[in-house]
């Protein structure tokens, strides 16, 4: 296992101790967000095992896509106190579990399904910017790097936009790799290492006050 | 590297620059207005703390009008009637019996006095001026005081809920000296210029420090904002033998504010 590999591990079983730990002190929103990381964990591990025996990847992670995409959604639904932007958010997740159960019921892919995690993505990052105009137009005295709303919503938008750019360029992707040049990986290794730190801090920070709701 | 690489990697660079810009310029936003929530949530609460000291003067004012009216129209009337009868008896020893009419009616017009100068509506019917000489008369009387009460320039009409509140700031000052100043002399100048009220109320008591007054419960914070609410400001100098408040109220604040 590289160094990356091993933070980004350590950082989401982190992210998962403080879930279990602060559960009865996390509200509801983000209690999604720590289910999050549990299904990520789970299905990290749960894949490494997979491949290790060569079963069924891709099987896996189309199982595990929409329920992840699902609870990061759910938290912006319990979150935001609008009817409108709920209802957005609850047709953004109830389109993305939908689609995931149908591709379930008929996968027969042999790669990982890129367009359809290409559209999971949009639909996070267009219910995050809703989150971002909620902070807006509902200011408090917090500062921003104690805000967990802010923090959670910055690192779905940095870490996704980047793995839609990831999706978006994979023929030049696989085109350096074949040609041995991995620091593209690398880099999105170190920023999943980052993205599950920041989102165990935030599970961290709101379990501590009351925030942006 | 190919062209759909070169392809790739320019739109990828492009869309996170302008994902960078986009939370930069979002941070920037948020700020100013965490700003602007701020300045809405200081006038906000300006605005509440103004409005309990306005409901805590009506308090005030209503509990002092029910105490007045009840001297007025039960004690007074009591003591009126004990006075009729006491003058009616025949009592065994004159004297005593002259003594205590002459007890009474000193009480009937004490009461009388005091119920006037509770009441917030004779500073409404009289004006200030007459109800602050009314005060002093009655202070003089009672406390042994002396006091000398001046009047500067054209009386010029504050609104009357302001009236009755330079009244009460007034009332409290004094019953400050009474109580605390140990003072022989009381000087209240009243000057009324073109554009604003100027009311001094000196003694020549004992003094007292400003900060040690304010925990004390004299009243100090509360005339402040008092005279605050109308606009005004209140200035509290004291040394032993000289102790001065100054009341400052523009008119036009004054109008405004009440």
């Amino acid at each position: 296992m590289t160094l990356p590999a091993a933070l980004y591990f350590l950082a989401l079983i982190g992210g998962v101790v403080l879930s279990f730990l602060r559960w009865r002190k996390l509200r509801h929103g983000f209690r999604f967000l720590a289910l999050a990381l549990i299904f990520t964990l789970v299905s990290e591990s749960y894949l490494k095992l997979l491949y290790h025996f060569k079963w069924d990847l891709p099987r896996s992670y189309a199982l595990f896509t929409p329920l992840f995409f699902g609870a990061l959604i759910a938290v912006y639904l319990r979150i935001l106190p609008k009817f409108w932007p709920r209802l957005l958010a609850g047709i953004g997740l109830a389109a993305v579990l939908l689609k995931g159960g149908l591709e379930l019921g008929k996968f027969e892919m042999d790669f990982f399904p890129l367009t359809s995690v290409s559209f999971d993505i949009l639909v996070l990052v267009f219910i995050v910017l809703l989150g971002f105009r909620h902070m807006l137009q509902y200011p408090n005295e917090e500062s921003l790097l104690r805000n967990p709303f802010f923090l959670m919503s910055a690192a779905h938008v940095v870490y996704w936009s980047f793995s839609y750019v990831r999706i978006g360029s994979m023929p030049a992707y696989l085109e350096l790799v074949s040609a041995n040049n991995r620091w593209f990986e690398s880099l999105h290794t170190w920023l999943s290492v980052v993205y599950y730190a920041l989102l165990a801090y935030v599970i961290y920070l709101a379990s501590l006050k009351r925030t942006h709701d | 590297m190919t062209e759909l690489t070169e392809t790739g990697f320019f739109g990828g660079t492009l869309l996170l620059s302008l994902l960078a810009l986009f939370l930069v310029l979002f941070v920037g936003k948020y700020r100013r207005r965490q700003m602007e929530h701020r300045e809405e949530k200081r006038i906000l609460e300006q605005k509440l703390r103004e409005a309990g000291y306005e409901s805590q003067v009506e308090i005030i004012e209503k509990t002092l009008e029910d105490l007045a009216q009840e001297i007025h129209d039960n004690v007074c009337q009591r003591l009126t009637l004990a006075n009729m009868y006491l003058r009616q008896a025949k009592a065994e020893e004159p004297p005593l019996r002259e003594e205590s009419i002459e007890l009474i009616e000193q009480a009937i017009f004490d009461l009388r006095n005091l119920s006037k100068v509770l009441s917030g509506n004779y500073v409404l019917e009289h004006g200030i001026l007459l109800a602050l000489e009314k005060e002093v008369q009655r202070l003089g009387m009672v406390n042994g005081l002396s006091v000398d009460f001046t009047i500067n320039g054209e009386h010029h009409l504050l609104e009357a809920s302001a009236e009755v509140i330079v009244f009460r700031c007034a009332q409290e000052v004094i019953s400050n000296v009474i109580k605390h100043a140990k003072a022989s002399e009381l000087c209240i100048h009243w000057a009324s210029g073109m554009k604003a009220l100027d009311l001094r109320i000196c003694d020549n008591g004992c003094g007292f420090r400003l900060s040690d007054a304010e925990g004390k419960g004299l009243g100090i914070s509360n005339i402040r904002k008092r005279i605050a609410l109308l606009g005004g400001i209140c200035t509290f100098q004291s040394e032993a033998g000289n102790t001065c408040v100054s009341i400052h109220i523009p008119y036009q604040a004054a109008s405004k504010s009440s």
